[in-house]
């Protein structure tokens, strides 16, 4: 009877002894650590969130003119075959990135490829672009919680979202002065 | 002397020289990491890749991943599925980094106090683990060897390795004197710093079992909390993720991200990804499959001279499960914790002869390691 009493009494301490430390690790981690705010949340979830989507197709309206916008994610052959994006632009000219660097044709206004590109809403290319600028914390909520905004030198946006999912609607772009927005639908294949 | 005395009452002459010494060579060891340190930074903002923001002064030492614990520390954890992202880094040294913040220093500021002061106190606590089996003079040179040793720059870093190694020692030696809910305690926090931690409760498992029959129910309950403490406390930073960011895979997701899923066949792969890329970026790789054959040297050296088994395997785990994820990558950095490579080169140090080669180069390689950091992460 003893032996029996000696070894409940053992695992009492143990699981005491046990939710204790737990308890207490998970205590401190809650307290001493700060909480990302709600804009980089929601940002890491839109980012997150567009990952499972490989098109979109926007209507841009850039400086008072209008472009149908589609974009695909595909292997772009360069000098070697890399993912990227592939943007065509209804009567208007083909554009392509990798990684981030738009492929401009000669003689086009690379702002105007970068706005279009912006406002396309490429899957990828957004989401890495969300994804790259939450390490400089350049995210806030504007009025309405579905308005994310982020900085980046030279340019902003603005990502209107879907109230169902965190997924854009509407964006709004600027780089070095040249403003526009879009509607954008996305899809997964 | 009491077998379960406090360390306080234990400081004898013997002691307060072997400190001395321990904290001459520390001292001589962190001068030569800051200097190889101001020294890089004077080559210009522009050598290597770390750009002209990281290379002044000494933040060398709070570069790639001290980058991420100043930005946990600052701005607390955030997953970003697909990306490389923060919930992959053990939360105990950003919290510590945060609260020392707290006192109006800098993130670099505050890290590298932690690191370094931490280190410390990890060598003596490294002295008197080793106290509990070897001859003093070894113990000595065990702490000695880690203050030396060529991949220890990065105690000196915005790193947490100087706290883990303080915690794996310290859980080691409290479980050696029996004393089982600070040594639960530490176990926890060395699992809350790295992952390496975890492998600490093979010695308090072999401790508990070493005490159990003289033990009374309290005394076993506790030592079976310590032993269990550390899996506890990983899972604590589970649940804490898991409430913060909404997701409890998030730790899972974020190490993927970071290439460091397990897999049966990863040795396989280490290997033959070493074979078939033997240049490039990937020449840094050779340095960690360097480091990481000696010490698994280091570590039969250690067995040969009769160090505790259940340390020789917590070692081994961690210098052969990372291999697991497919890479060498930051072996030389990981095997810092494993404890059996100290006593390795403490019991190499007990020719006379060899010890002076072994300061000189390790001391000499040290300085070397610093000026990697603007290639290669350790």
């Amino acid at each position: 009877m003893r032996r029996v009493f000696d070894q409940l009494k053992t695992l009492a301490v143990a699981i005491g002894a046990l939710a204790l430390v737990g308890g207490a690790a998970f205590g401190l981690q809650d307290v001493l650590l700060p909480t990302p705010g709600p804009a980089r949340l929601t940002a890491a979830d839109v980012s997150g969130d567009l990952r499972g989507y490989r098109a979109s197709f926007a209507v841009e309206r850039i400086g008072g003119r209008r472009f149908h916008v589609s974009c695909r994610d595909r292997f772009i052959r360069d000098e070697r075959l890399r993912p990227g994006d592939l943007i065509l632009i209804r009567n208007g000219p083909r554009l392509t990135v990798t990684y981030g660097d738009v492929d401009v044709l000669a003689g086009r206004d690379p702002r105007l490829a970068l706005e279009q590109l912006l406002l396309s809403g490429c899957p990828r290319e957004l989401a890495g672009k969300l994804a790259h600028n939450l390490f400089t914390h350049a995210f806030t909520l504007g009025p309405d919680p579905q308005d994310l905004r982020f900085r980046a030198p030279a340019q902003s946006m603005e990502l209107l979202l879907s109230r169902r999912g965190d997924i854009p609607l509407r964006l709004r772009a600027a780089v070095d002065g040249l403003t526009g927005w879009s509607i954008v639908h996305f899809a997964r294949a | 002397m009491s077998e379960l005395a406090l360390p306080t009452a234990a400081i004898d002459r013997e002691r307060v020289r072997a400190w001395t010494a321990i904290g001459a060579w520390l001292l001589v060891s962190r001068a030569v990491v800051l200097a190889a340190t101001l020294g890089l930074s004077s080559l210009g903002p522009h050598f290597g890749l770390l750009g002209p923001r990281l290379l002044h002064g000494v933040t060398p030492l709070a570069s790639w991943d001290g980058i991420w614990y100043r930005d946990i520390a600052a701005h607390g954890y955030l997953l970003i599925p697909g990306h490389q992202s923060d919930p992959a880094f053990f939360p105990l040294y950003p919290m510590l980094v945060h609260l020392v913040e707290a006192l109006g220093l800098g993130g670099v500021a505050a890290g590298l106090l932690v690191s370094n002061l931490v280190f410390v106190l990890a060598l003596v606590v490294l002295y008197e683990l080793s106290r509990e089996w070897l001859p003093e003079a070894d113990a000595r040179r065990t702490a000695i060897a880690a203050a030396i040793v060529p991949m220890g720059f990065v105690f000196s870093m915005v790193y947490p390795e100087s706290l883990a190694l303080l915690l794996i020692a310290g859980a080691g030696l409290l479980a050696r004197r029996g004393r089982w809910v600070a040594c639960a305690a530490l176990a926890a926090g060395a699992v809350l710093t790295r992952p390496e931690g975890l492998f600490v409760l093979l010695p308090i498992a072999a401790a508990v079992r070493a005490a159990w029959p003289t033990a009374g129910p309290k005394q076993r309950g506790a030592g079976l909390a310590a032993i269990a403490a550390g899996p506890i406390a990983g899972a604590s930073f589970v649940a804490y993720l898991g409430s913060a960011l909404g997701d409890p895979r998030a730790w899972f997701e974020a190490e993927s991200a970071w290439g460091r899923s397990f897999t049966l066949h990863g040795p396989v792969r280490a290997i033959g990804h070493l074979l078939l890329h033997p240049a490039g970026r990937d020449i840094w790789l050779w340095r960690d499959l360097g480091c990481l054959l000696i010490y698994l040297a280091l570590v039969a050296v250690a067995w040969r001279a009769g160090a505790p088994r259940a340390w020789l395997i917590g070692g081994l785990l961690v210098l052969l499960l990372p291999l697991g994820s497919g890479s060498v990558e930051s072996l030389g950095r990981f095997g810092l914790l494993a404890l059996p490579v100290y006593w390795g080169l403490a019991v190499l140090a007990r020719r006379a002869w060899l010890r002076p080669l072994l300061a000189l180069g390790g001391i000499a390689l040290l300085a070397g390691g610093v000026f990697t950091l603007p290639y290669i992460w350790p």
